[in-house]
């Protein structure tokens, strides 16, 4: 019923790595200067990472409950708990996914997001390991697939691009950066080399 | 904490940023909080979670056997696919997340008397559809439903009866629903 509107999630992830480490390795080949500059490639990692935590944010808060079945089938946490992650975890990942699509407190916000990719997947892994045949409700029932090692390696690729804002920072094309611009006038008028993405 | 313009230490700003996180979280936990209090399909956090089935019996698998042999009717809660590549002989099907649970459960289980003995199952103990399917069959008005608690794994590994075939549509019209 909603299998045409099935995501072809790892895929774009796998694509998005791959840019992502396209834009890192020429940086690191070039001494800091990258062929298309760090802006382009940063922001297009953060609307990447941004846009899949901030749908799948919307999708759980849809459905709470679905959620929190979901949570409870992984069978890690008690199903006190996997309540309060079922109403909690759903906002975190709305505003790790704000923050990453407006480019304010980005790397704050792929922090967060990479965490919380590290402890999907070792969900995922402990599933695995154990054998337990579960749907993984990672985004709502748009996502019905059954926690396999695609889905290590989709959120793998997501964990890398998160990585890629993380160090690099948001680049120029973000609105917290032309906030900051405006807000101190005077150090914008040359370009300043402490404000650059750092490595 | 420092101006855009001065270098801070490596330390320094790994530690502000770690603030920031924490801060973000703090903030998604409380809009999280304060969400679901106002929230109409808001859970439940100190009651019985959605999931656990309180409303009849969760058997083990020799109790379904018994109930199977006194002729109780079995609903296989899986996907249609699942339930065509093998399910409990002469179980009926309505998967679980269908989107109108409630219409197929008549079409396929309205010519049967209420108080029918009635067993739902998914694939095994983590499944959570046969609940699921369980919690409908009672809003239904169904009386005696249970769940198999191991699920379909452990019939196929005991060897009970099981069939093979698309699921049954149903006899009844849905325009008298």
């Amino acid at each position: 019923m909603v299998d045409g509107l099935t995501l072809p999630l790892t895929q774009l992830a796998v694509v998005f790595a791959v840019l992502a480490l396209a834009h890192w390795i020429s940086r690191a080949w070039r001494r800091g200067t990258a062929l298309f500059g760090d802006d382009v490639p940063l922001l297009v990692s953060r609307l990447a990472v941004g846009g899949v935590f901030a749908a799948a944010a919307c999708f759980k808060i849809m459905d709470p409950g679905k959620f929190g079945e979901s949570i409870h089938n992984f069978h890690i946490v008690p199903d006190r708990v996997a309540l309060f992650i079922a109403v909690v975890l759903p906002y975190v990942e709305l505003l790790a996914g704000c923050a990453l699509l407006l480019g304010v407190r980005s790397r704050a916000g792929a922090l967060v997001a990479s965490g919380l990719l590290v402890v999907f997947t070792a969900a995922v892994l402990a599933a695995i390991a154990r054998g337990i045949d579960v749907e993984c409700g990672c985004m709502g029932k748009f996502d019905t697939a059954r926690t396999n090692w695609t889905k290590v390696v989709e959120n793998g690729a997501l964990l890398l691009v998160a990585l890629h804002v993380l160090v690099l920072g948001p680049g120029r094309l973000a609105l917290g950066e032309l906030l900051a611009r405006l807000r101190a006038p005077s150090s914008s008028v040359q370009p300043d080399p402490a404000a650059e993405p750092a490595d | 904490m420092s101006p855009d313009h001065r270098p801070a230490s490596w330390f320094r700003r790994a530690l502000w940023l770690c603030l920031e996180s924490a801060a973000l979280v703090c903030v998604a936990a409380v809009l999280g909080l304060a969400a679901n209090a106002l929230s109409p399909v808001g859970l439940d956090l100190f009651g019985t979670p959605p999931w656990v089935y309180t409303e009849g019996a969760m058997l083990s698998l020799e109790e379904a056997e018994e109930a199977y042999y006194s002729g109780a009717i079995f609903v296989d809660a899986r996907t249609e696919e699942d339930y065509s590549s093998g399910h409990v002989a002469g179980a009926l099907h309505v998967d679980a997340y269908t989107q109108d649970a409630e219409l197929v459960i008549f079409e396929r289980l309205g010519h049967l008397p209420m108080d029918v003995p009635i067993v739902t199952y998914c694939d095994d103990l983590a499944c959570g559809s046969s609940v699921h399917l369980a919690k409908e069959l009672v809003a239904f008005g169904f009386a005696d439903v249970a769940v198999l608690e191991p699920g379909w794994s452990a019939w196929v590994e005991a060897a009970l009866p099981m069939s093979e075939g698309a699921p049954d549509p149903g006899s009844l019209d849905p325009e008298a629903f």
